[in-house]
């Protein structure tokens, strides 16, 4: 899959901005100590949830970190896969996340999940459900925060037993793609899918 | 349901050698020797109420250890190999383990608590080893950690071991200490054992439902009766099937049940409404409903009924196979695998080669015809039969008549044969609705006609090769195209994406030959025929086709099959010691005497690679003996060997029926086919010998059983057709093709 390409990073924010405390009657006091918006490395997300992507979150780079997932390294089945998405917030100045979206690309439709925050979702996002996942694949989830910053990350799943299609096939599809890429053949990704293309 | 009255079954008849006496043996199974599963095997098996130390394990006081099983009970074992995997781990005493199936109505309220209730994929031992493993290491963990409380020492000074737990000089049973047990949650669950530890798992013990096969209590579907049920008939339209605009056209027009109404037993005709999906959902039909089954049967033979048939009537084999023909030149064809430039390479090569094959639909023919038994009441219902997806029979159960999940609840029964065939649950949703209408527990079972017409059936497939043979023999370039009625194009038609279904072209796209330029692509011509897996799916029409191209490419390079496998196979180890071990234990030769002929075929389904040597010999007016089939397989490892070695023969009788005798033919939009008379089967006088020898590489690979030693013997007998004959078959069945050589 294509990389998103990098755009303008937000400007990074003045040391001394205030810090709003939720509630508070607005006393403030000067952080000396803030987080940088370092520069960080940008995510590539597949290419059809970026459209998804746009519509809910507008256009931008997805940068690496401050959401991280919870989730088993090996589901002996996709049936109920249990998932923690954790995002950093709020931030010192007061930007909270705002938007969290999941997506499975080996799964027939590849958004799993999309939820809708506002500053009063507290200040430990934590997020947890059940997901079902068809096959092996890639979850990946996007915060956006409310200074329209995205952050991503991204975990393997290795399913042994896929849970929306009778994956009857997906040892001998993996054997195949391990045997192509032992023998020095490149498989392009639109055939490396097996009955479901990734990411419809 | 007890089997303490000696029934018309438990007779063993045996008749005098000399002096034409006749003896009448009696069995009685022994106390010991009886019911390590219930005759109806979704209930307990011991009459205790044992402690439940974890979902999977319930311990009695007498230390009976009752193992559940996920899976369904068609032949394949896995009502011994499952709680084999649990016994390894929990160090019971064998003697103590007895079985019942899992709850489905319990999988689907405790969060999928038995994770995967569904048999398919040879995946029951391979997909659940892991977890069963787990549960049984967790059950003596705990048993262990209650005898060192009580003991007050700690759990690494406790052994476990044949139901018995010791320390220094104390001693406890398993059933002393199950309730305890049961109360202990480790902080940490431990680790399982890895193969090389295995005492228990890779022995051949005796299985836990011969016996009650043998003496014929066992409850398959077919077998349940309740208490006030009637038995119900049924005549879908003879024309099943079909997509959402040719069945509307497809109708009962009517029957007249006041000319059955007098017969003796009959209680009702009920007219079935369609519902839901074309093939797997409720077709228009009648119901006939009586006191017997016999006498629902005849009355619904005698009830006039008018069908209208609808645009699909005008379909026929000849038809469907020249529409696959010719899309083989058609436009459009879904690319599913491209290395190289094999069009390139096959023009430039120093020989080309091509041919065309093609294989039917073919029934699964369970020997039990399909049946289902629903009972309704206002608080529950309750759904009998031999079900492959017992959690998928519970949901189309409930969302036929309309019922919360939870109130439902399934009981699986023996399967008189599954083979993909008992996991569609249309036969399930069809009984409901017989049940609903008639207002009485129903059992409702197909005639042997109904179980052909209405299918649902293996696909039909048409493919293409061509090859390039270079000047050293060795191929240069391959090309595919199949033409093939896809299962998913139907049943989940968002799975197909540009007409690409890439599990039914298994065995082409991922065929494992060391070929630089490969290309393969695929059309889709799906026919109103319903069609479901069949044992192995697409492999096993797909591996007679491009097995038996291997070998017409081996022989234009002026190769040995054996060897050219082996050699375009270098880099894969399994498959290097599988066709090793082939060549060595079937004495390999393409030099026998004209008149007899060995074959070769090779394939990988489920994680199992399998490689197959037949002998066979061809009269000359072409009359074909199988004689022997050499099978040799890499599995990676074995739970009991002795099961999976039944499984390799009942694999190879099936594929021999495909090979040489199984069709389904379509005249005026029907299934032509309707007994064993016009759908022959193997028969024991047609048995070849059979041997078997495990080659396994052990390590991660945890092949399935079930399945994969059933595509290669299409393959094998048809490539020991040509060496004996000087003959190539190209399509399925052999029948079809003259075998005289002169």
């Amino acid at each position: 899959m294509n990389a998103v390409p990098s755009q303008t990073l937000m400007a990074p924010r003045p040391l001394n901005r205030r810090m709003f405390l939720l509630g508070a009657g607005g006393l403030v006091a000067t952080v000396t100590l803030v987080p940088q918006f370092a520069k960080s490395d940008t995510i590539a997300f597949p290419n059809n949830s970026l459209s998804y992507i746009k519509t809910a979150m507008g256009e931008g780079a997805i940068n690496q970190g401050r959401i991280t997932l919870d989730l088993p390294v090996l589901a002996e089945t996709g049936n109920s896969v249990p998932i923690t998405f954790n995002a950093e917030a709020p931030m010192p100045d007061g930007t909270f996340v705002k938007r969290i979206m999941m997506f499975v690309p080996g799964n027939p439709e590849i958004l799993g999940a999309d939820y809708i925050l506002n500053p009063l979702s507290g200040s430990n996002v934590s997020i947890g459900t059940r997901i079902r996942l068809a096959r092996t694949q890639n979850v990946y989830a996007v915060a956006q925060y409310s200074d329209n910053s995205r952050w991503g990350t991204q975990f393997n799943v290795l399913v042994t037993y896929g849970a929306c299609v009778e994956d009857i096939f997906a040892v001998e599809n993996e054997e195949y793609l391990k045997r192509q890429e032992m023998r020095g053949l490149t498989v392009p990704d639109e055939l490396r899918g097996y009955v479901v293309q990734e990411g419809k | 349901m007890t089997h303490l009255d000696i029934t018309r079954r438990n007779f063993i008849v045996s008749t005098a050698a000399a002096g034409g006496g006749m003896m009448l043996g009696f069995y009685l199974p022994s106390a010991a020797q009886a019911a390590n599963i219930a005759n109806n095997p979704w209930e307990r098996p011991t009459a205790k109420d044992g402690q439940e130390i974890n979902a999977w394990l319930v311990i009695d006081p007498d230390g009976t250890v009752t193992v559940r099983v996920a899976q369904s009970e068609m032949g394949e074992g896995i009502f011994t190999s499952l709680p084999m995997i649990v016994a390894e781990e929990l160090q019971a005493d064998w003697k103590a383990i007895k079985a019942e199936y899992a709850d489905a109505n319990r999988h689907i309220k405790n969060n999928n608590v038995y994770q995967r209730m569904s048999t398919g994929g040879s995946g029951a031992v391979r997909l659940s080893r892991v977890y069963l493993q787990q549960a049984g290491a967790s059950a003596r963990e705990r048993l262990k950690e209650a005898a060192a409380k009580d003991w007050g020492v700690t759990r690494a000074d406790v052994a476990a071991k044949d139901s018995v737990l010791t320390s220094g000089t104390k001693r406890g049973t398993y059933a002393e200490f199950a309730t305890k047990a049961a109360q202990i949650t480790l902080d940490k669950e431990p680790a399982i054992k890895i193969p090389d530890q295995y005492t228990f798992m890779g022995t051949s013990v005796a299985r836990l439902d011969t016996p009650l096969k043998v003496n014929g209590t066992a409850t398959f579907g077919i077998d349940v009766r309740l208490p006030g049920m009637v038995y119900a008939a049924v005549m879908a339209h003879p024309i099943p099937g079909g997509d959402a605009g040719t069945r509307a056209q497809r109708t009962l027009k009517s029957f007249d049940f006041n000319a059955i109404k007098a017969r003796p037993g009959v209680i009702g005709a009920y007219e079935l409404k369609p519902q839901g999906d074309t093939t797997s959902g409720v077709q228009p039909g009648v119901a006939v409903v009586a006191d017997t089954w016999y006498r629902a049967k005849t009355a619904l033979g005698l009830m006039p009924i008018q069908w209208e048939m609808g645009p699909d009537v005008a379909i026929n084999s000849n038809g469907l196979f020249d529409r696959m023909r010719k899309a083989l030149t058609e436009p459009g064809a879904a690319v599913s695998r491209k290395d190289g430039d094999a069009e390139g390479a096959i023009a430039k090569a120093a020989k080309k080669i091509e041919g065309v094959y093609e294989s039917p639909y073919v029934a699964h023919a369970c020997m039990e015809p399909m049946n289902c038994t629903v009972a309704i009441t206002n608080d529950r219902v309750d759904v009998y039969g031999g079900f492959q997806n017992p959690p998928g029979a519970l949901s189309v159960v409930a969302d036929n008549l309309g019922v919360q999940p939870n109130n439902v609840y399934t009981h699986t029964t023996f399967l008189g044969g599954g083979f993909g065939r008992r996991s569609r649950n249309d036969e399930v949703r069809q009984a409901a609705a017989v049940a609903k209408l008639a207002g009485k527990p129903v059992k409702m079972v197909w005639t042997r006609e109904e179980d052909f017409r209405q299918g649902t059936h293996r696909p039909m497939a048409v493919t293409k090769f061509q090859a390039g043979i270079g000047a050293d023999g060795m191929p240069t370039g391959l090309w595919i195209r199949s033409v093939q009625h896809s299962i998913t194009a139907h049943s989940r038609p968002e799975a197909v994406v540009n007409g690409l279904d890439n599990g039914a072209i298994e065995g082409f796209r991922t065929n494992v030959y060391n070929i630089p330029n490969q290309y393969v692509d695929m059309h889709i011509r799906n026919s109103h025929i319903p069609v479901h897996f069949y044992r192995s799916v697409a492999v096993s029409q797909n591996i007679f086709q491009i097995e038996s191209f291997i070998d017409e490419m081996a022989q234009a390079g002026g190769k040995d099959p054996m060897q050219y496998r082996i050699d375009l196979t270098k880099d894969l180890p399994d498959y290097q010691l599988v066709l090793k071990t082939l060549k060595e234990k079937s004495g390999w030769t393409t030099n026998l005497p004209k008149g007899t002929g060995m074959g070769i075929g090779l394939s990988v389904a489920f994680g199992t690679v399998v490689a197959q040597a037949a002998t066979v010999s061809v009269t000359r007016r072409g009359a074909l003996t199988v004689e022997k089939i050499v099978c040799a397989l890499d599995c990676g490892h074995l739970v009991n060997p002795s099961i999976a070695e039944a499984q390799v023969q009942s694999s190879i009788v099936m594929g021999l029926g495909d090979a040489t005798i199984h069709e389904i033919t379509v005249d005026k939009g029907q299934v032509v086919q309707g007994n064993f008379d016009t759908f022959p089967i193997i028969r024991m006088n047609q048995m070849p010998i059979i041997e078997t020898h495990f080659a396994l590489t052990g390590g991660d690979k945890w092949g399935g059983m079930g399945e994969p030693a059933l595509p290669p013997t299409a393959a094998a007998v048809a490539n020991a057709i040509f060496y004996a004959t000087g003959k190539r078959v190209r399509s399925m069945p052999f029948s079809h093709t003259d075998l005289s050589w002169s």
